[in-house]
């Protein structure tokens, strides 16, 4: 865990981002924060009526006790009826800041989503997305509250002893910052074990988890015990180790309560010593022992959120941090074209960091005719695809849609020409049918009557619900050959003219592969077809094979390609001879 | 109720070296509650008998600071339950789950036990730590200050308890409909977190289909839903909150006016007037256990489903040890069922050693399990199996185990470095070792790439390099036979091909190979399917 240190103007910089979130509702924010000061004030005058009533019965002054009593009781009742009136505003603010940056996360991505790929980092923002903005409710619900009510009902209580004794409201003055220092100090303590400790020990709950789900993997290699000991010996360090930080952390917890009882303590004293020499009357004794309290219960409690806080502060630095980092673009106006019969590549070269990875080449797609890209892994295969896409720019050369330059075209144009899938291509946690219907504007029925007629996805049929059989997360209860049916179906279902397909046919068995490259023929048909693989023996069936080996690129027709191209004869052959092993001793 | 009883009892036993503690931590509860009353006790006394000296100072000084201490202690001794309770619990756990293993772990709901566990072990330390010692420490003070009061005035006492017995049974069994809707707003804040993430995941594909505007109006609906249960909570929570305030201003209103009343016949007697300020210092004990965090119900569930586990009976493996290499295994007459449903009925078979097995036959139809009952895994129904011609009933499990290496078909990766997730913390195996084998399954490079220290998780490898990995270990142990169950389910021709190359190439023991592929098969010397029950040579 890395410990960015934030310093105080980012601090601030970060606390003023997540109020200008709640901009729009700071009217419902201070309504209820009135409304709690309100009942803070039929508390106060409570304690005011009781204190007068005191002060008679001690004075020997006759009093109404009915009347104070039922005027007591309509004060609060009063207070009661007035805060039932707040309870519309509760939870408002907090909600509409978190949606409010779940909005901006959802832009950011759309905007942005080319630079996102698999790795730990995008992983990282994704868990912030989800849990980490929720867990900003602490900043929104808890800490703008105590805040706002430290300073309201403690400027009260200020006031109100002030006029009681002014030297009195003095000592509460000096007693007040010695919190928030200790605070300090704690924090600054407790920062460098924190640090030591979540290095060595890390998560226990989850290691217990771990441990558990791969009991069995620990039984088969007689590991059990091992893992057991060294379970129990990290738990026990951890165990120890949080305790010594709580030591050190929960001393704050003490410090405040001293703070608070010694400013009482000590007030009271002054309080007392002036009633005995008359500058003060029994009344004001006793209400300054009733409010006394008041004063420092909202600043403890605000002292004790501070850690939360800090927690609360790292995690909208790395909300902001991302949300600053993305941009916003401006892109040309949408061409919308409404057809696109052929591809053109012409004089194209691409590189990355200086390595060359295509060199210079020429290529025409057109309509009806079923292409494959042939090449062994990192060989340039995706970055052509990319290219297409204007994920990636070319560093020379042009691409066409017809006679439109690609660089004239909005992500937008290109997302409605050409449509790209991959094995890990995205299916959303659902049924099968809300897959599918996101690529088109057919109806349910519709849908099912497209599949049945091109024969696809039969497997699904055969599912106790249908089509409305769930997916599971990331598609999870199919298997990895229906999961490739179902993203292959729903690309079909859409509406593009140009469609990639990117090792769509690895990690599955034999018969859903050549059920794939059946879908994929039949849509060739009338469509620019675009197939990626590094099986040599998959490409035989295509019109067209565009061989990538070593930056160079030929263009043939398989049967051609596999007479004349050494270099691809040698990988279909060693593919082959590979797969021998299969028809080993026939059955 | 009896049960719930026995529970708690239970319950308490089982934690009972944690009790010390607990009962420190409500001691320094109650010391701090009495700290502060008499804080404002002694202030208003020295008032009343217009009597302040120095030493008053002085004592309000220490009581700040003893008030200090006792919050400290309280809540050091709290947390100190808290850590203690689930690191107790874990190893408990961990230790019984040993005992069971492998058959308890051994299906497919494992994965939700074990979740379950987990919560449950968590249910149970805030019982320990939030719970009991809040309830103590209530309990105590109510009782200390009945006898206050009683001896102020038997009213006096009436009216305090019913106030304390309002705020800390009353409303919160009032307010109890919270933790229903709290399950609720988890349900749908679920549900949301799923399609927002799932959102983020999948804009490629949405920005493709065109489809983004209309998931980001299934977002703010679900949204709207979300926004409606947290409103809910909160509303509660606040009603819940002045209902309190209502409560306590009542009370005090009402205890003010009956002890003034009482003071006005009995002028000189100060301690009505001191009870008052008790009175009103005394709530925090009463508030908190209002507010305890979870219901009573959820902590006995969980100690019911902990418990059980726990109850679970498992054989003592102390049979003499297997020594000899296993060069035969006979069965006779087997019969096994998996709860109601027959596996196998009176089948015999004889694998010898030496060779690849093939086990075919479709999924469900048990060929996992013959492998599970070879290694001693489950227990026979009846029938008999030999390891040259010795009964194995007659040795422990262990050994028998030692004789096998059972290959996943989804391997585990351990959250923890690389080296440990192939050696298995065996410190026999060294990083030479280790090179060696990865170079021959073809992860050499990879393997060097992340780094044997680097701290790795499921995630950090696609699904065939795990497979490799579960490989290297199975590569790494001595065995005489070597069980793949189902190695090439997932794989195109290619990576099928390359991985039997593999297996065929490095694991030069006895094979079993299950599979449902005859193109997997076809690389066995003999292939056993499973019909009717019964376990059939079929080449």
């Amino acid at each position: 865990m890395k410990n960015n240190k934030i310093d105080k103007t980012r601090r601030k910089i970060l606390k003023q981002k997540l109020m200008n979130e709640i901009k729009d509702v700071n009217k419902e924010m201070y309504l209820s924060y009135f409304f709690s000061y309100l009942q803070f004030l039929t508390r106060v005058i409570s304690f005011f009526i009781i204190a007068i009533n005191i002060e008679k019965i001690i004075n020997k002054v006759e009093i109404k006790l009915i009347e104070s009593l039922l005027l007591l009781l309509i004060v609060n009742i009063f207070g009661f009826l007035l805060s039932s009136y707040a309870k519309k505003y509760q939870g408002i603010v907090s909600n509409y800041g978190r949606n409010s940056i779940k909005r901006k996360f959802l832009n950011a991505f759309k905007d942005n989503h080319k630079n996102f790929k698999n790795d730990q980092s995008s992983v990282d923002i994704l868990n912030v997305a989800s849990y980490g903005i929720d867990s900003l409710d602490t900043f929104y619900n808890l800490y703008l509250q105590l805040n706002f009510r430290s300073i309201l009902n403690c400027t009260t209580v200020f006031i109100l002893v002030f006029f009681i004794k002014p030297y009195a409201s003095l000592i509460f003055l000096i007693l007040l910052p010695l919190i928030p220092i200790s605070i300090m100090l704690m924090q600054k303590a407790s920062a460098k074990i924190m640090q030591e400790y979540w290095n060595s020990y890390g998560d226990v709950s989850n290691l217990f988890i771990d441990n558990l789900s791969g009991l069995n993997t620990l039984y088969v290699h007689n590991a059990i015990e091992k893992y057991e000991n060294d379970f129990n010996n990290k738990a026990e360090k951890f165990r120890l180790a949080t305790m010594k930080l709580l030591s050190f952390q929960l001393q704050s917890v003490g410090y405040m309560d001293f703070v608070m009882y010694l400013g009482v303590g000590l007030s009271g004293y002054y309080i007392i010593n002036s009633y005995l020499t008359n500058s003060i009357t029994i009344f004001q004794v006793i209400f300054f022992i009733l409010i006394a309290s008041e004063f420092f219960t909202p600043i403890r409690e605000l002292g004790y959120c501070m850690h939360l806080l800090m927690m609360n502060i790292k995690m909208a630095d790395k909300i902001f941090t991302f949300l600053d980092s993305v941009s916003t673009k401006t892109e040309n106006e949408d061409i919308n074209l409404k057809n696109v019969d052929k591809l053109t590549i012409k004089d194209l070269s691409f590189s990355y960091d200086l390595e060359k990875l295509i060199t210079n080449i020429n290529l025409i797609f057109e309509k009806g005719k079923f292409y494959s890209i042939a090449g062994k892994s990192g060989s340039g295969k995706s970055t052509l695809a990319k290219l297409i896409l204007k994920e990636l720019s070319a560093s020379e050369g042009q691409i066409f849609f017809d006679n439109h330059n690609i660089d004239n075209l909005t992500e937008k144009d290109i997302s409605a020409i050409v449509s790209y899938t991959s094995f890990d291509s995205f299916i959303f946690n659902g049924t099968i049918m809300d897959n599918l219907i996101i690529a088109t504007d057919k109806n349910e029925s519709e849908i099912i009557e497209f599949l049945k007629e091109n024969n696809l996805m039969n497997f699904a049929f055969e599912f106790k619900n249908g089509l409305d059989s769930q997916v599971g997360e990331g598609g999870k209860l199919l298997s990895f050959g229906q999961k490739q049916q179902l993203l292959v179906a729903r690309s079909m279902l859409s509406n593009h003219h140009i469609y990639i397909y990117d090792e769509i046919t690895s990690n599955i068995d034999e018969e859903s592969s050549n059920l794939i490259l059946n879908m994929l023929k039949s849509l060739a048909k009338n469509k620019i077809v675009i197939f990626i693989t590094h099986k040599m023996k998959q490409v035989l069936d295509s019109d067209l094979v565009i061989y990538i080996d070593n930056t160079k690129l030929f263009l043939s027709q398989p049967d051609l390609l596999l007479k004349d191209n050494q270099s691809f004869k040698e990988s279909y052959y060693k593919q082959k001879e590979l797969e021998e092993i299969l028809n080993e001793k026939n059955i | 109720m009896k049960k719930t009883f026995n529970l708690v009892k239970r319950l308490i036993l089982f934690m009972k070296h944690l009790m010390p503690y607990i009962l420190v931590a409500v001691m320094f509860a109650i010391m701090g509650f009495i700290s502060v009353i008499s804080i404002s006790y002694i202030l208003l006394e020295s008032a009343l008998n217009k009597n302040l000296s120095l030493n008053i100072l002085w004592i309000l000084v220490f009581l700040a600071i003893f008030r200090g201490l006792m919050r400290y202690g309280e809540h050091y001794f709290g947390h100190y339950v808290a850590f203690r309770s689930l690191k107790d619990m874990r190893s408990i756990v961990f230790d019984k789950l040993k005992k069971l293993s492998p058959n308890k772990l051994d299906n497919k709901d494992s994965g939700i036990l074990i979740k379950m566990i987990g919560e449950d072990i968590e249910a149970l330390e805030i019982f320990f730590a939030h719970t009991i010692a809040p309830t103590l420490t209530g309990t105590i003070a109510f009782i200390l200050l009945f006898i206050y009061f009683y001896k102020v005035h038997y009213l006096l006492a009436f009216l305090s308890s019913v106030c304390f017995v309002l705020l800390a049974i009353i409303m919160p069994i009032f307010y109890s409909n919270k933790l229903l809707m709290l399950q609720k707003q988890n349900e749908v804040k679920k549900e949301y977190n799923s399609i927002f993430l799932d959102t983020l995941k999948g804009i490629k594909e949405l920005i493709q289909f065109n489809y983004l505007s209309n998931k980001i109006n299934e977002i703010d609906l679900k949204s709207k839903e979300v926004n409606l249960k947290e409103k809910e909570i909160a509303v509660s929570n606040y009603n819940q909150g002045i209902t309190t305030y209502l409560i306590i201003g009542f009370m005090v209103s009402l205890y003010s006016y009956v002890a003034l009343n009482l003071m006005k016949i009995d002028t000189h007697n100060n301690n009505y007037l001191l009870s008052i300020i008790v009175f009103v210092s005394s709530f925090a004990p009463f508030l908190e256990l209002s507010r305890l965090p979870l219901g009573f119900k959820r902590a006995m569930n969980a100690a019911d489903d902990i418990f059980k586990l726990l109850d679970e009976e498992y054989e003592v493996d102390n049979f003499n040890d297997f020594k000899e290499h296993i060069l035969d295994i006979k069965a006779s007459d087997l019969s096994f069922s998996y709860g109601s449903d027959e596996v196998f009925n009176n089948t015999n078979f004889n694998f010898k050693n030496n060779k690849i097995i093939g086990i075919s036959a479709k999924s469900g139809s048990g060929k996992s399990t013959i492998m599970k009952i070879i290694m001693k895994w489950y227990k026979l129904n009846s029938g008999n199996i030999y390891f040259n011609d010795k009964n194995y009933d007659l040795y422990s499990k262990r050994s028998i185990q030692n004789k096998f290496v059972y290959i996943f078909q989804d391997s585990k990766i351990f959250k923890q470095s690389l080296r440990e997730n192939i050696t298995l913390k065996n410190n026999n195996i060294t990083d030479e070792m280790i090179l060696n084998i990865a170079a021959k399954f073809q992860m050499k490079e990879r393997i060097v790439k992340e780094g044997l220290d680097s701290i790795v998780s499921a995630d950090s490898f696609s699904a065939g390099e795990r497979q490799r990995i579960e490989l290297m270990r199975a590569a790494l142990k001595e065995a005489d036979f070597f069980i793949f169950d189902e190695p090439t389910s997932y794989l195109d021709s290619l990576n099928e091909a390359t991985v039997l190359n593999l297996i065929k190439n490095n694991f030069k023991a006895t094979i079993f190979l299950i599979s449902h592929r005859p193109s997997t098969l076809s690389i066995a010397d003999e292939i056993y399917e499973i019909v009717d029950k019964k376990i059939v040579l079929r080449r």
